[in-house]
């Protein structure tokens, strides 16, 4: 007897004794009331609108996004203040570029908790139970970056069009005015940049303590090799094209930029690829 | 309802579930059974869109699960408890859910009251007992009123009046026309409850069929006032017997043939029964035996 299913039963000892079996039939033609529900996809603004609930989901998330702008702008006054004397127009914007790296980095905290925290709770798992496309995921969460983003160089242009004009040398003047244009891409550019670099930490990192950690030490890291050995870590530096654009690269050419451009994308596309393929616990 | 067919997983060249097949019809609650390690979670997984087979596919009434622009009307899902931000309360997570799936959040409250975390919808997951876990995962999968119910041992961590309710809930599912796959590894679990059961072994799916034949053994236990002449009767008759710790005698035949056996003979009976294996009895004879691939 062992070994044998019972009377009865259908014994499954694959491969030989496995019946084949035919094809799954097609789905039956009259809908029923779950068929047309299941039919109607919900919106990609629900899926956005649930991120964003998540960004805030928690006590320490709603923290993060109360100070988050305050130390965005604080800091940002701060540092311009704090440069001192501001004669020529890279001078000027010289603060901005700087606190691009520091001044949203609570801001960044909390996205970064969004997006490793869903894979290291295993979150992840009843949103694509319910909506499986990783893709709209993926795009959904990419919206909740890219408003943070439009979020924090706003105000940074802000600060920078406001507060340089009160900080600047009066004998110099304000020379930020001529140039607007280049002014808000030097700060839009930089401050993509920062938070791209957050992303790719999260979504590389599928840990909220590990990325914040990983995140949090590797700024100051980068700020210190960009004073020790500025024509070295240019090339790899993801604020490279902001600072190139800027006139504030340690090399006068393009080159550091595309390198440390080409780099970063790079770096998104293989985390972007690590998240499409990743296992679901 | 639910079909698969030849479902396989490898993962770094061993394979974890092996050519998997079957259909699950609308009205029943299939138990999904097997050791831990068996293959059970990988094939949800499968089923469901988060793991990519190797090999083979699934559908519900007709299309795979991924392919429904809106899947949750179509299955709801428990696969793990725990797989729930602790930071984020039972409320707040399941209406993130009810958003993704398009469905009033007024439907929110009212799931969780029947699940019975009416009190807790509040309090932070984190602070949940693994129970209140269960029951929440169990209100995400109610929560579109889908007409499958795929649920990966949901009766763990539960008191003793969770555990009825859940069986109680599954079998009115069932009544209504829904279709359940529950899976366990407590065999005891699942036989107050399924129609059915697959059971699975290293993979492989090791027996398909209604419960009530699955236990059936062929055996009868009879008891009389002569159970030595009893057994010589049987023996006499071609039937195998053995005799039981409690002084009855175990036949290798239905009680009907042990019955007519004895008859005959003019031995007495006081009582017969069909023995019914345990389900942990039928689980190790079919799947305990078979080597790992």
């Amino acid at each position: 007897m062992n070994g044998q299913a019972p009377h009865g039963m259908t014994a499954h000892m694959p491969p030989t004794y496995q019946q084949p079996m035919p094809p799954a039939g097609p789905p039956p033609t009259q809908q029923l009331p779950w068929q047309h529900r299941a039919e109607r996809r919900t919106s990609f603004l629900a899926q956005v609108r649930v991120e964003f609930r998540k960004l805030a989901g928690t006590i320490s998330d709603r923290i993060l996004l109360v100070i988050g702008p305050v130390v965005l702008i604080a800091s940002s006054i701060w540092v311009t203040f704090a440069m001192g004397r501001m004669y020529s127009a890279a001078d000027q914007i010289h603060p901005a570029v700087w606190s691009l790296r520091l001044a949203p980095i609570v801001l960044h905290a909390a996205l970064i908790k969004l997006i490793a925290g869903e894979w290291q709770h295993r979150s992840a798992q009843p949103t694509l139970l319910v909506q499986p496309s990783r893709a709209r995921y993926f795009l959904a969460q990419a919206t909740v970056v890219l408003t943070l983003w439009v979020f924090c160089a706003g105000a940074q242009i802000a600060v920078a069009f406001i507060v340089t004009p009160i900080a600047a040398d009066p004998t110099a003047g304000y020379l930020l005015d001529y140039r607007p244009g280049w002014v808000v891409g030097v700060i839009a550019l930089g401050s993509l940049s920062a938070i791209m670099t957050a992303l790719i930490v999260s979504m590389l990192v599928p840990n909220a303590a590990g990325a914040l950690a990983i995140y949090v030490g590797v700024m100051p890291i980068m700020m210190i090799l960009q004073g020790a050995a500025p024509e070295v870590f240019i090339w790899i530096d993801p604020l490279a094209p902001a600072l190139t654009l800027a006139t504030l690269s340690p090399i006068d050419s393009a080159a550091p930029a595309v390198a440390s451009g080409v780099l970063w994308v790079g770096l998104l596309a293989l985390s972007g690829l690590q998240v499409s393929r990743r296992e679901v616990a | 309802m639910l079909s698969a067919r030849e479902l396989t997983k490898v993962y770094n060249g061993r394979p974890v579930v092996y050519n998997l097949s079957f259909d699950l019809q609308p009205g029943t609650v299939t138990a999904f059974l097997g050791p831990n390690g068996a293959g059970k979670s990988t094939t949800l997984r499968m089923l469901t869109g988060l793991t990519r087979p190797t090999h083979g596919q699934s559908w519900f009434a007709g299309k795979p699960f991924t392919a429904w622009p809106n899947p949750a009307h179509v299955a709801g899902v428990l696969l793990d408890a725990s797989a729930t931000h602790p930071g984020r309360t039972g409320r707040s997570q399941l209406r993130n859910t009810a958003i993704l799936a398009g469905v009033p959040t007024s439907r929110v409250d009212e799931v969780l009251y029947e699940v019975g975390l009416g009190d807790a919808v509040g309090k932070k997951v984190g602070k949940y007992s693994l129970g209140m876990r269960q029951r929440l995962g169990l209100a995400q999968a109610l929560l579109t009123r889908p007409p499958v119910l795929i649920l990966d041992e949901p009766i763990n961590g539960l008191d003793p009046e969770g555990i009825r309710s859940i069986r109680t809930l599954l079998r009115s599912h069932a009544a209504a026309g829904g279709t359940v796959l529950l899976s366990s590894h407590v065999l005891s679990e699942v036989d107050q409850t399924a129609d059915r059961v697959l059971m699975i072994g290293n993979g492989q799916i090791v027996a398909d069929g209604p419960l009530r034949e699955l236990v059936s053994s062929q055996q009868s236990v009879a008891r009389g006032p002569d159970t030595a002449r009893l057994a010589q009767v049987l023996q006499e008759a071609g039937i195998g017997v053995q005799p039981t710790p409690d002084g009855a005698v175990l036949a290798n035949a239905t009680p009907e043939r042990v019955s007519d056996a004895a008859f005959k003979a003019g031995v007495q009976i006081h009582n017969i029964t069909e023995h019914q294996q345990s389900l942990e009895e039928i689980f190790f004879r079919l799947a305990g035996g078979q080597q790992r691939r």
